[in-house]
């Protein structure tokens, strides 16, 4: 984690508040209140706030958020009722001397706003009101109506600032590390997700849910989240959907919904129990107020971490102990294989990616936890102003399995492993498919940086972990095993957004953004210039390596998630940009690859007979095996497209092919793997050489190509430079000529009229994280951001897209990169590292298809892994990363455990006192007198005796 | 004929602040009246007619482009509605915000005159906002005039 002493010694309310400083421009402070308040109002204003110490004048929120509701008429009323004082009308009356009518009116007005509260909770059962706290209470009511906000922005800042001023406190020290477990009755407290503690048996009847579900039965409302719409209306909020989240109960359910104050309306209990699993399924919190005492609250929340500002008080000030429930979660490191689940949904940025092998010296490996503010003398230092971005990071410093780390898609592969070596195919299938969309695909083609870095590699060979991904990915292709994604909104109540987003490329990174964002809700629109979506995975990528209705099976998934693929389109000459916006489209996602291809640049090169490999390999595709390239082939290029142009010329009838590049065999681009299938397959690579010529007969037919020796292919500087002695040559004879020297992008006219900004030539410029480019409705990704690369490249880009594509068309949501995951996953030091024992079987091989001429054939020859084969593969692999958690941080939600496939994390029963719960009458005297001094006792013997054991030492 | 006027602001007349929800009528009655975002979304299907009233591309505090005022003097008319929104424009140009002007014009609020809840006459008129400028629509017991 970010290392918190060298952040700055105070924070502004402004930097407290806002996250990244600077990243919200709407992010500003207002020049609310007066300096001549009404001084009946200023008396009301004083009475709801709970600042301890303070001082409260027209400038201060807890003024100016009242004043436009509250008159002087009101301010009396809320005076005689004083503080969470219930009283019957006859007493307010009596207390007022009002008129009954007048009084009715301004009792009805003061709850239609939320200052005043009613119920019947007494053993009269009679209506009485009363004055409510601003947080949990009023300040909240205010903020439950958007459509104020544009009369009244200062009820958005006075919520956000009561959720922040209590706390804070003034001078260096805030409150918070002072409250004792259990919260102290100051607000709201997390209670676990049932299922979490469901067989933990000292666990107390509170602490579950559904004991207050049944303890309110009957008495349930919804109505919108005020987190989430006042932080959308100050610019710091999320893509959530803020209606139907915040669950009212008992009385406060039935004033909610039978005053006009809010959005709520009444619910069932089942419609209770489907929010709260709705809630789940995103990973939101839950918490329940906690201001009434031991056995009585008023709602159950469902809170993002990213805009809750009760989740605030506990990540900004680093003190959980406000907010935790009684427990705390616990890896089985035995059943943990870091898929990240855990990692992604953790609120609190408690669990992290660590490793499960020991360290060289045959220790666990340790990790920097978070301190503990029961412990230490905790000044505004030690706050984190910058919680929604540092809990977002996944891996210890010390860094995790190296094969997930280096995927750029970082799918779990030590997972999908193990799911497969239990046989449990149809989760693994599934646990691939949140990262990679094209499994079947990826399984043939991917250039496998896992297998590169896996740490059985440091032992023999690598484990073959694309041959077991292949084979999971086998059921993709059968519309009966397939897996189809489920569709997870950050609503309950909405089936999908009905934002629009395009998607323009459908190549692998425009359909994984696709795929993805139709997971989310989206209904996106792929345009395609080709006939068949697929770019490069179908136009480019020969058949023997991947077959066609691999890729096709795998956009048939996408497409079932209710993502348009229109084909035959191009954007920029059917349609523009411009006109797509007109049409609705409020962002764009361009993934057209890089179609075009460089040239030689010497001389005959217009000669008929020369072709890029682009166009040969689009070729091949489109006229399959009829078509005719002649008998002697020369194809200039040393990459891996250069291999596929000259292993497809000897399929359709090439006897005498021929590779010619610059580099050697050892530094040629082409991997390893691909250079010795294309000697095998009796093709000459011919290393150091470049074209000199392209020559060609009187009909302007290609014949040969005159080569000229390469002295060195990179200046000093490794900058592409190469030089030639141009005297050393030789002639090839050739029939057909492919260049293979580069790729670039061909935009046509894409972006008329749009002002984009380039880089490098004409390599669009966006930001790396993002993928948002100069126009801000434009993101990129794939190989037209960063030129060719391969499919997993830009299946993890396309992902990353999509998160952004979500963030900018949500209306709610200001910013690209606010509480958003990291994806920043490092390997741990293979060099520190100590295996004690593994499954020594051998790397296991692929059969290859019998009967066929493996050289000729364009159909698949290479088999998948019998189902014994992934058994004894899967067996092999060291099961290297666990995720681990930081039992400070945790405040024991339980999100973590309804993410996990493996069984691996659980919540127990370590902090039992923080099931207390207070009353707010309560809450200085636990806070000041009770706890605080305690604190400080033990911090101060610890302090005396970490100094004797200094001295002693010495 | 079930109709369902989405994402307005009603100023019901009370003096408090303009509320956003939904007012659905039947038969010349208000049946239903939701404050918030979809809160009857389940019922939608049932609607003979909807009409919303937020424009697709908002912010939260922006976005509803009408406000709902109750008619005042059953039975309503065209010229009755005008007369409401002339006094709404010039109370607006003076700085007086719509629910005081729509106070002013209903009498004193609760328990005196409550305009709009269910089962009161579907008498009222949607004005556009910010300013007010026209009547974009006008209902009389639940049958459009305008």
């Amino acid at each position: 984690m970010a290392n918190l002493k060298t952040k700055k010694y105070f924070y502004t309310p402004q930097e407290a508040l806002g996250g990244r400083i600077g990243d919200h421009t709407k992010h500003q402070f207002g020049n609310y209140g007066t300096d001549n308040p009404d001084p009946t109002v200023l008396k009301a204003a004083k009475i709801p706030t709970d600042r301890l110490l303070q001082k409260i004048d027209g400038r201060s929120p807890d003024y100016y958020g009242l004043a436009p509701v509250v008159d002087e008429d009101a301010a009396k009323i809320m005076i005689a009722m004083e503080l969470r004082k219930p009283k019957t009308f006859e007493e307010i009356l009596e207390k007022t001397g009002f008129d009954k009518d007048y009084l009715n009116y301004k009792l009805e007005e003061l709850g239609y706003y939320g200052v005043v509260e009613w119920d019947w909770e007494n053993d009269q059962h009679v209506k009485k009101y009363s004055v409510k706290n601003f947080v949990p209470g009023s300040a909240e009511i205010l903020n439950e109506h958007p459509e104020w906000y544009e009369d009244h922005p200062e009820f958005a800042e006075m919520f956000e600032l009561s959720t922040y001023l209590p706390f804070a406190g003034f001078g260096p020290m805030g409150l918070t590390q002072m409250i004792p477990e259990g919260g102290a009755g100051s607000g709201m407290h997390v209670i676990p997700v049932e299922k979490a503690i469901e067989a933990e048996n000292k666990s107390v009847d509170i602490e579950h849910i559904s004991y207050w579900i049944e303890k309110y039965d009957g008495h349930y409302g919804v109505g919108p989240c005020t987190c989430r719409l006042e932080r959308a209306e100050r610019g710091a909020g999320c893509t959530d959907d803020p209606n139907h989240w915040c669950i009212s109960m008992g009385d406060f359910a039935d004033y909610c919904c039978e005053s006009k104050t809010s959005g709520s309306h009444h619910i069932t209990k089942e419609e209770v129990y489907r929010i709260l699993g709705e809630a789940e399924k995103n990973g939101f919190v839950h918490q329940v107020t906690n201001v009434d005492g031991k056995d009585k609250i008023f709602a159950i929340c469902n809170c993002d971490v990213k805009i809750c500002n009760a989740m605030r008080t506990a990540m900004l000030f680093n003190t959980p102990n406000m907010e935790a429930s009684a427990y705390r979660a616990k890896v089985d490191p035995n059943n943990c294989v870091a898929c990240g689940r855990c990692v992604e949904y953790c609120p609190a940025g408690a669990v992290r990616l660590g490793q499960k092998l020991k360290c060289k010296d045959g220790c666990e490996q340790t990790y920097d936890f978070r301190e503990d503010p029961a412990e230490h003398i905790w000044l505004k230092n030690r706050w984190n102003a910058d919680y929604r971005d540092t809990n977002r990071e996944e891996t210890y410093e010390t860094g995790t399995a190296p094969c997930k780390s280096a995927c750029p898609a970082h799918i779990a592969i030590q997972g999908y492993l193990q799911m497969a070596k239990e046989g449990r195919y149809d989760e693994a299938l599934e646990l691939i498919k949140r990262e990679n969309p094209f499994p079947a695909v990826c399984g043939r083609v991917c250039n496998r940086k896992c297998e590169e870095a896996c740490t059985r590699g440091t032992i023999d060979e690598a484990v073959a972990i694309d041959e077991v991904k292949k084979f999971i990915a086998q059921r993709d292709l059968f519309e009966e095993t397939r897996f189809i994604p489920e569709i997870v909104l950050e609503s309950n109540q909405l089936t999908q957004w009905n934002e629009k987003v395009a998607i323009i490329g459908a190549g692998p990174a425009g359909l994984s953004a696709a795929n993805y964002l139709a997971q989310k809700g989206y209904k996106p629109t792929v345009f395609e210039k080709h006939d068949e979506p697929g770019g490069m995975m179908v136009y480019g990528i020969p058949s023997y390596k991947l077959q066609k209705d691999v890729v096709a099976a795998e956009i048939d998934v996408i497409r079932e998630l209710g993502v348009e693929i229109r084909t035959g389109v191009e954007v920029g000459k059917d349609v523009t940009i411009q006109e797509l916006r007109d049409q609705g489209y409020k962002a764009f996602y361009i993934a057209i690859g890089c179609q075009g291809s460089r040239k030689a640049g010497v001389a005959g090169e217009d000669a008929e007979g020369v072709i890029s490999a682009v166009d040969h390999l689009y070729n091949v595709h489109a006229q399959g095996e009829k078509m005719n390239v002649g008998k002697k082939v020369v194809v200039v290029g040393g990459g891996n497209v250069a291999v596929d142009a000259a292993r497809t010329s000897a399929r359709l009838g090439g006897e005498d092919v021929q590779m010619f590049c610059l580099e050697s065999r050892e530094t040629m681009p082409a991997s390893d793997e691909e250079v010795e299938e294309t000697l095998a397959e009796n093709i000459a690579i011919n290393n150091g050489w470049g074209p000199k010529e392209f020559l060609r007969d009187e009909n302007g037919k290609v014949t040969g190509v005159v080569f000229k020796k390469c002295l060195s292919v990179f200046d000093e500087n490794h900058k592409f430079a190469p030089k030639y002695d141009e005297n050393d040559t030789i002639t090839v004879e050739a029939d057909y000529v492919i260049t293979s020297i580069g790729q670039c992008i061909d935009w046509g006219g894409l972006l008329d009229g749009e002002d984009i900004e380039f880089v490098h030539g004409n390599y669009p410029k966006a930001d790396p994280f993002t993928y948002q480019t100069s126009v801000d409705d434009i993101f990129v990704g794939g190989d037209v951001y960063h030129g060719p690369s391969f499919v997993v490249n830009a299946i993890g880009e396309g992902h990353e897209a999509a998160e952004s594509l979500h963030r900018y068309v949500r209306p709610t949501c200001d910013s690209l990169t606010l509480g958003r995951e990291h994806r920043h996953f490092f390997e741990f030091d293979k060099n520190n590292i100590s295996v004690d024992s593994y499954d020594n079987s051998k790397r296991q091989k692929p059969a290859m298809v019998t009967g066929v001429d493996t050289a000729k054939t364009f159909d698949e020859y290479k088999q998948c892994f019998t189902e014994e084969q992934v058994k004894i593969e899967t067996a092999r692999c060291l099961s290297c990363g666990a995720s681990v958690v930081d039992p400070v941080a945790c405040i024991g939600c339980g999100v973590c455990t309804t993410k996990c496939a493996f069984d691996a994390i659980h919540l127990e029963r370590t902090h039992p006192d923080r099931s207390n719960m207070a009353t707010a009458e309560e809450s200085d005297k636990l806070i000041l007198l009770n706890n605080a001094p305690k604190r400080l006792v033990h911090i101060a013997g610890q302090s005396i005796q970490k100094a004797i054991k200094n001295v002693t030492n010495r | 004929m079930k109709t369902m006027l989405k994402n307005v602001l009603v100023v019901d007349g009370s003096g408090w602040f303009p509320y956003w929800g939904d007012v659905v009528f039947e038969d010349g009655v208000v049946t239903y009246i939701a404050n918030g975002e979809n809160t009857i979304l389940d019922q939608e299907p049932s609607m003979d007619e909807i009409i919303d009233y937020k424009d697709g591309d908002y912010t939260l505090a922006q976005g509803w482009k009408a406000y709902l005022v109750p008619g005042i003097d059953a039975p309503m008319d065209m010229a009755k509605f005008e007369k409401q929104l002339e006094k709404i424009i010039a109370d607006e140009k003076a700085g007086k915000p719509i629910e005081k002007s729509v106070r002013e014009m209903t009498g004193f609020g609760y328990d005196k005159i409550e305009f709009l809840k269910a089962g009161s006459p579907a008498d009222f008129m949607l004005v556009d906002r910010k300013p007010v400028t026209k009547i974009l629509a006008a209902y009389a017991d639940g049958k459009k005039i305008s």
